[in-house]
């Protein structure tokens, strides 16, 4: 089994990514996050979705000790931003675009978001990188979620492209097999699968 | 000129034959390598055989005749080689039924040089010139008895005079032509002569039994003559074999009446085995070698299985004693013991050998079989084993794969994996291989058990004060209360300092469960009667205050002061109260359930941070949220919960603090049920309350007669 260290710290895009690899390749990879593998750092983010899921695998993988290096296969960056075309370079700026999305300035109701998520494996052969895509619809906010709630208040606000479930709602198979929809190719490809 | 026999036979058959059969075999050499062996004859008698029988004493003298003329050694050695062959392979003749008798001579000449093998009772004498000529009378056979296990004796050899005569015959010939009447017969008589003599007077002779003899007589020859004969022998080789065979039958004028060509009389010249191709030969070989292992098999078989029955009826009789037969069987089996070892004893050394190399054999057969079914099974079992281990080491990589991102799913998969293994070791014992998988579970077990074993601090040790029911703590000013459920006994301890001082109590007993507000402007004390009392932490004094129930039914087992309102369980009425202040104490309680909500039976522990907690006896919590019961569900818990003294959380604590004493642990989890961490510590024993300070993160915990703290 290969040891993936997926540099974040966010529980729910972990528990998200972790899920999807491992359906694609059932039991092929063991996965730490930076919270398991007591590695804290703050990474510098700058530039592009991708060139900043590069800041952070490479910058983990740089502070990893020798021991570390040889326990993990790589190191698995991820970066998210937005984007209402699917071939946009997407906004990196995710915050910013996630309260205007709340308070209804960045889309109109029924309009398609698109989540951009880039890739970036580095390990001792060098850095591999993919963006990906991924569609949701956006219902409104009639129950005033607010950017400060606990978790992923967006999930509360959108829903896949077909049907009318809230991301928030959907049960973790139905959206590990959404997600494999759209990004299980990408993704294959990247890890070698 | 040279000697040569001159050899005739007579047979007269009898009027039964099932009670006498007899078998005349001679067989003149037609090659020069057999010519160097001389004459082969054989004379037998076979009295109430069948012809099964018969067959093998056929097959038997046509075994001597092969390996007399096959072999290469001498005439004598060539005999005794082909009386082996028949000793060994015709050794079952001997068991033949008992009134079944076999009586025979095998014999060969060559020159004047005689040898022979006998069997059973026959008559055999030689007729020779006294020095006054005359002829006298001398039974070769006399001496010889048969002693041997074999169905012939030793082979005799001897030499015939010129001009002497051999004569051999069934007993039955010699009781009606006596011995003593030879001499005159024979005298200046030729063999064939004599034949027809004595074969005209045996068919005057009526009796139920055949009659069979052979006459042998050295004569001269010239070697003209001798190398006329051989020459034209071999020219008869080198044409074709029926035509040589239709020859030599021709060229051999057998004596006329006397001879009755029978199915008993075996006479006729050598002739060549016939070319068989090589193949069929094999083919042939290899069905006879089947068929002879076979029976011998079967008969194996048979002899263990009568052999087996024999000694169970043995050991029956000992055992029971049955009919008193128990000395009996014991002679009897120590009868066939001797029988057993005497007959091995008397085995020549070569049966020997062979004996105990059959034996070996058999035992290195047998050996082998039950070795390779062994290595079979080991086989069998290994892969078995190899499979188990392949399913525990399956359900480890699946947990291990999805440890960080769906805990609950390995936690399922470590419990499998650990299911597996303890069967594994069960069935298997101390494996290393599954040990270690065992020990990895264990870790993986702990890991997800979030399980921190530590040791906790001692902050006081009551050991040497009196008081021994000491039920509950509370934390007030960086002061810790011990409460004693049976007298008025209060300890306060600094938390800073650890000095310990006992508080003056007004006489305020039963305290059985203390709670500080955040405001921690004042203790609130619960008693066993319900009633409550107050702590004042400026005077550090306890005082009684008022309360009042608002059923006689109440009988409150914890107490949680939030936003200055006091809340209480009551067990009995399955109702949970809140009282609000009055400068007394608290006013009438009113149920803060509603619409029909109710505890559960056996509600132990309430803790409030706007939702409220309760802990139960069988180990479950519920949430109640605005006086009404939420889903609320403890996950990634191992083990389960089993009795939640108590329980505490606060708004704007992240966690849910639960004391479960038989587990000797405190279990921290977040407010969705989710476990964060379960702390345990080896002075950890006989757990009564716990006090939290989270601003410190800091647990206070009442561990039989000793306060001790512990970090999360």
């Amino acid at each position: 089994m290969k040891h993936l260290l997926i540099a974040t710290k966010n529980q729910d895009k972990l528990n998200i990514i972790c899920a999807l690899i491992d359906k694609l390749a059932p039991s092929k990879f063991i996965f730490s996050d930076l919270k398991s593998a007591e590695i804290d750092c703050e990474i510098e983010e700058t530039g592009s979705i991708l060139e900043r899921s590069e800041q952070k695998a490479r910058e983990v993988f740089g502070i990893l000790s020798e021991k570390q290096k040889q326990q993990f296969w790589a190191v698995l960056g991820i970066d998210d931003g937005f984007d209402l075309k699917q071939d946009g370079p997407g906004d990196p700026d995710s915050k910013t675009f996630a309260h205007a999305l709340l308070v209804g300035k960045a889309a109109s109701i029924g309009e398609t978001i698109w989540i951009k998520r880039g890739f970036a494996l580095c390990n001792r052969s060098g850095m591999q990188s993919i963006m990906t895509a991924l569609p949701f619809r956006y219902v409104g906010n009639p129950n005033g979620v607010s950017a400060k709630e606990d978790g992923y208040p967006l999930a509360k606000v959108l829903t896949p492209i077909v049907g009318n479930v809230l991301h928030s709602q959907m049960s973790k198979t139905d959206l590990v097999d959404y997600y494999e929809k759209y990004l299980g190719e990408s993704l294959s490809k990247l890890l070698s699968l | 000129m040279i000697r040569r026999a001159h050899i005739s036979e007579y047979f007269v058959e009898g009027t039964n034959r099932e009670v006498s059969h007899v078998l005349l075999h001679i067989t003149e050499p037609s090659t020069k390598q057999e010519r160097s062996k001389g004459v082969f004859f054989a004379l037998c008698e076979v009295n109430h055989g069948d012809l099964a029988y018969i067959k093998e004493i056929q097959s038997m003298i046509e075994t001597v005749e092969d390996a007399f003329y096959s072999t290469e050694d001498s005439f004598a050695k060539s005999l005794e080689v082909g009386i082996e062959a028949a000793n060994k392979r015709s050794h079952h003749l001997l068991e033949a039924p008992k009134e079944t008798k076999l009586h025979c001579f095998l014999g060969a000449l060559h020159e004047d040089q005689l040898a022979f093998a006998f069997h059973g009772d026959m008559s055999a004498n030689v007729i020779y010139h006294g020095k006054n000529g005359e002829l006298k009378l001398l039974d070769i056979l006399s001496d010889d008895k048969q002693k041997s296990n074999h169905v012939f004796t030793s082979i005799v050899e001897g030499s015939l005079n010129e001009n002497d005569y051999l004569h051999i015959c069934t007993r039955p010939v010699a009781r009606i032509i006596s011995s003593d009447r030879l001499p005159s017969i024979f005298e200046d008589k030729n063999p064939d002569e004599i034949s027809e003599y004595i074969g005209s007077t045996l068919e005057k002779t009526i009796a139920p039994q055949s009659f069979g003899g052979v006459i042998c007589q050295i004569s001269q020859f010239d070697e003209e003559e001798k190398e006329e004969v051989e020459d034209e022998e071999e020219e008869k080789m080198e044409a074709k074999r029926p035509k040589k065979i239709l020859q030599v039958a021709t060229k051999k004028e057998k004596p006329s009446k006397t001879i009755h060509h029978t199915p008993e009389t075996n006479y006729r010249p050598r002739t060549n085995t016939p070319d068989i191709p090589l193949g069929r030969r094999i083919v042939e070989d290899i069905g006879r070698f089947l068929v002879y292992f076979f029976q011998k098999i079967f008969r194996g078989i048979w002899l263990i299985i009568k052999g087996s029955a024999k000694w169970i009826k043995y050991f029956f009789f000992l055992l029971t004693n049955k009919s008193g037969q128990r000395e009996a069987t014991k002679s009897q089996m120590k009868s066939d013991i001797k029988s057993v070892v005497s007959g091995f004893t008397s085995l020549p050394l070569g049966s020997k050998i062979l004996f105990v190399l059959t034996i070996l054999f058999v035992s290195a057969f047998i050996g082998s079989i039950l070795y390779l079914q062994l290595q079979e099974n080991k086989q069998a079992y290994q892969q078995v084993k190899q499979n188990k281990i392949f399913a525990i080491e399956n359900k480890i990589e699946a947990a291990q794969a999805k440890m960080v991102y769906d805990e609950d799913s390995a936690f399922t998969l470590v419990k499998e994996a650990e299911l597996l293994s303890q069967q594994a070791l069960e069935e298997y014992g101390e494996d290393i291989q599954i040990t270690q998988h065992y020990q990895m579970i264990l870790d993986l077990l702990a890991e997800l058990k979030k399980l921190e074993s530590t040791k906790a601090d001692i902050v006081a040790d009551l050991s040497d004060r009196e008081e021994n029911s000491l039920s509950s703590i509370a934390l007030i000013d960086d002061h810790i209360l011990v409460f004693d459920k049976d007298t008025p006994s209060t300890y306060r301890i600094s938390t800073l300092t650890q000095s310990q001082e006992k508080i003056q109590n007004q006489s305020l007993d039963n305290i059985i469960r203390a709670n500080t507000p955040k405001e921690e402007d004042a203790m609130v004390l619960l008693r066993a009667d319900s009633s409550i009392g107050l702590y004042d932490s400026e005077l550090g004094s306890i005082k009684a205050a008022d309360i009042t129930h608002a059923s006689n039914q109440t009988q409150l087992s914890d107490i949680f002061v939030y936003n200055t309102r006091l809340y209480a369980v009551s067990p009995n009425d399955k109702q949970i109260y809140r009282y609000s202040k009055t400068g007394s104490g608290y006013d009438k309680g009113s149920s803060w359930l509603t619409g029909g909500a109710a505890l559960a039976d056996g509600a132990l522990s309430l803790a409030i941070d706007g939702d409220i907690f309760v802990s139960y006896t069988g180990g479950a919590i519920e949430k109640f949220s605005r006086g009404q019961k939420e889903a609320f569900a403890i996950s990634g818990l191992e083990p389960e919960l089993e009795y939640p003294i108590k329980i505490w959380t606060y708004n704007g604590v992240k966690e849910i603090f639960v004391l479960d004493p038989p587990q000797r642990r405190i279990v921290l989890l977040d407010k969705s049920g989710k476990l964060i961490k379960q702390l345990t510590a080896s002075n950890f024993d006989d757990l009564k309350d716990m006090a939290v300070q989270p601003e410190k993160k800091t647990i206070y915990v009442l561990s039989g007669k000793m306060v001790l703290k512990v970090g999360y």
